[in-house]
């Protein structure tokens, strides 16, 4: 079973920092708290939907080295890959400066990698 | 020459300069995703000695090589020199191929130099507080994918009839069983906010804020924490995973066993715990006369304080954390002295012997700072649910059980400070006194 704990990390963030800090963070990114709650969600069901049915067979299956020097990963990896890139996942953390969608880079957002497993 | 993890001075690998770039040649082993299908192309990072550079660390330079060259124009080009030889046969992680790959077999592979020559190690540093927090991260993500899967297990399986309860009753009545799913539950809640707790403090530290210098020492700090804590703590916890499915744990089938199996890199790779534990005692403690990590008690004492003064029932959860804060604060002062002490001998020509004592306890008091930063956290979640009672936010069920996670963690988890403190004050010297000889007696 895969439980994201959505919840658990919702109240985390809320609670975890004290409200100065909370504050700071939320100003310093410019993003609200509704904004959070909704990368969150969509975050949980990309892991549950995508990822983590991926898990058990990229253990059994493995991964494959060809003689032409190439390696196969477990099957679905690529899919989930492109899907992931595709939806802004990859890049949701990286700033401005490099093409990044943040003033800063959002270290917070990383975060929602607690879910890739 | 084949080279890997720690001991970067021994690096072997060269760069000859070429026009605008350089042809790399050399061999790296245990490149995670060093070879795959998934992305069309592949950015290799790879440290490596210009010609005539300085000998050891200082010497060594970062480049980017491309798996295919990349035309003006943004297409792909030829396939650069880069190959993959092997991967490897591993405990776990069987999803990610750990890769040997070859650069420069033939004319050498073309890189282009990142940032100045002989700046590789400190731009790499930058590299590796990023990938200690994904790793610490990952010691989060797995542990609590390992509880879910040990809570809906013991839901459904019925064995024995637990103590004073009725036939049929699924093992999670069992008191064991509990004990077992409600100290993972709880060492998930405090990795949770360590997790959230250091990623604000990066974030904040690279903003141009007055007390930004603030967060940067504080998110040195909470990063060899993190990363050492929630990786060793995943072990255990993924270990009882299996424990609560019994004998089907492990059977393979299940699925329990991969989550341990897979845990277990995370205490190795991107610096062990004991490099951590060294970071956090030579880099993070002794250079600055521990400022900072008594900055951090202090605040995790005024927080405890605070609780204790507001409400009752938080009464022995912050009692309890302001014990284990003044039990912390004496080994760091024990710590210091001994720092003295150092000093005086090495004028006196009686060095290391003390340091390396210290370092035989670094693990254990990294453990203790997590511990620590683990009961703060939980503590920080029960206030909050506390204040959060009947409010609309959240449901009273799930408030209760941060409440009662804190309580578990209170009286399951932070004891063992206790046990590492007697270990930090007595242990160094026990390891010093053995020689490798004596592993053989």
């Amino acid at each position: 079973m895969f439980d994201a704990s959505e919840n658990d990390l919702r109240f985390a963030i809320q609670h975890a920092l004290s409200p100065e800090i909370h504050k700071l963070v939320s100003e310093i990114h410019d993003i609200s708290n509704d904004t959070v709650d909704v990368v969150l969600s969509e975050a949980a069901k990309f892991a549950r939907d995508v990822i983590a049915p991926l898990n058990h067979l990229g253990d059994k299956q493995g991964c494959t080295w060809h003689a032409d020097n190439t390696v196969q990963t477990p099957p679905g990896f690529k899919e989930a890959y492109k899907e992931m890139s595709e939806a802004g996942w990859c890049s949701i953390e990286g700033c401005e400066e490099f093409g990044g969608p943040r003033r800063y880079r959002f270290r917070f957002f990383k975060i929602y990698s607690t879910f890739r497993r | 020459m084949a080279h890997a993890g720690t001991d970067l001075g021994s690096l072997k690998s060269t760069a000859l300069s070429e026009g605008d770039h350089y042809r790399i040649k050399g061999q790296k082993i245990y490149i995670t995703y060093g070879e795959h299908d998934m992305s069309e192309n592949i950015i290799h990072l790879v440290l490596a000695r210009i010609e005539g550079a300085p000998a050891g660390i200082k010497g060594i330079s970062l480049f980017i090589v491309p798996k295919f060259l990349v035309n003006s124009d943004g297409t792909l080009g030829e396939k650069n020199d880069v190959k993959c030889l092997s991967i490897e046969h591993k405990l776990g992680i069987n999803g990610s191929p750990t890769t040997v790959l070859q650069f420069g077999e033939n004319e050498g592979a073309i890189g282009f130099l990142v940032g100045q020559e002989n700046q590789g190690l400190s731009i790499m540093f930058a590299m590796m507080n990023d990938a200690r927090f994904a790793v610490g991260l990952q010691g989060l993500s797995i542990s609590n994918r390992a509880f879910h899967q040990a809570k809906s297990y013991a839901a459904e399986r019925i064995q024995g009839i637990p103590l004073e309860r009725k036939e049929g009753d699924t093992i999670h009545h069992h008191p064991d069983v509990m004990r077992l799913l409600a100290s993972m539950r709880s060492e998930i809640e405090a990795m949770r906010g360590i997790t959230i707790y250091t990623a604000a403090a990066i974030d904040l530290a690279k903003t141009n804020l007055d007390n930004n210098g603030f967060w940067s020492s504080r998110s040195e700090l909470m990063i060899p924490i993190m990363k050492g804590w929630l990786t060793e703590r995943s072990i255990s916890i993924t270990s009882d995973g299996i424990q609560v499915h019994g004998g089907m744990g492990f059977i393979e089938e299940t699925g329990a066993a991969q989550h341990y199996r897979d845990a277990r890199i995370l205490t190795i790779y991107e610096g062990t715990t004991a490099i951590q534990a060294n970071d956090l005692l030579h880099r993070k403690i002794l250079r600055d006369e521990a400022a900072n990590i008594l900055e951090l008690i202090n605040e995790i004492i005024k927080d405890a304080e605070s609780v204790n003064q507001s409400y009752a029932s938080l009464n022995f959860s912050s009692k309890k954390l302001l014990e284990a804060t003044y039990s912390v604060k004496e080994c760091i002062q024990y710590i210091l002295d001994n720092k003295e002490l150092l000093r005086e001998l090495s004028a006196i020509s009686v060095p290391l012997l003390m340091l390396r004592e210290l370092s035989a306890i670094s693990v254990p008091l990294l453990m203790m700072m997590g511990t620590l930063c683990g009961g703060w956290m939980t503590l920080r979640s029960a206030d909050a649910a506390f204040k959060q009672k009947n409010s609309s936010n959240w449901n009273n069920d799930f408030l209760e059980a941060k409440l009662t996670y804190n309580r578990i963690y209170t009286s399951h988890c932070l004891p063992n400070i206790h046990k590492y403190s007697e270990i930090i004050k007595n242990g160094g010297e026990a390891v010093e006194s053995i020689s490798p000889e004596m592993l053989w007696a």
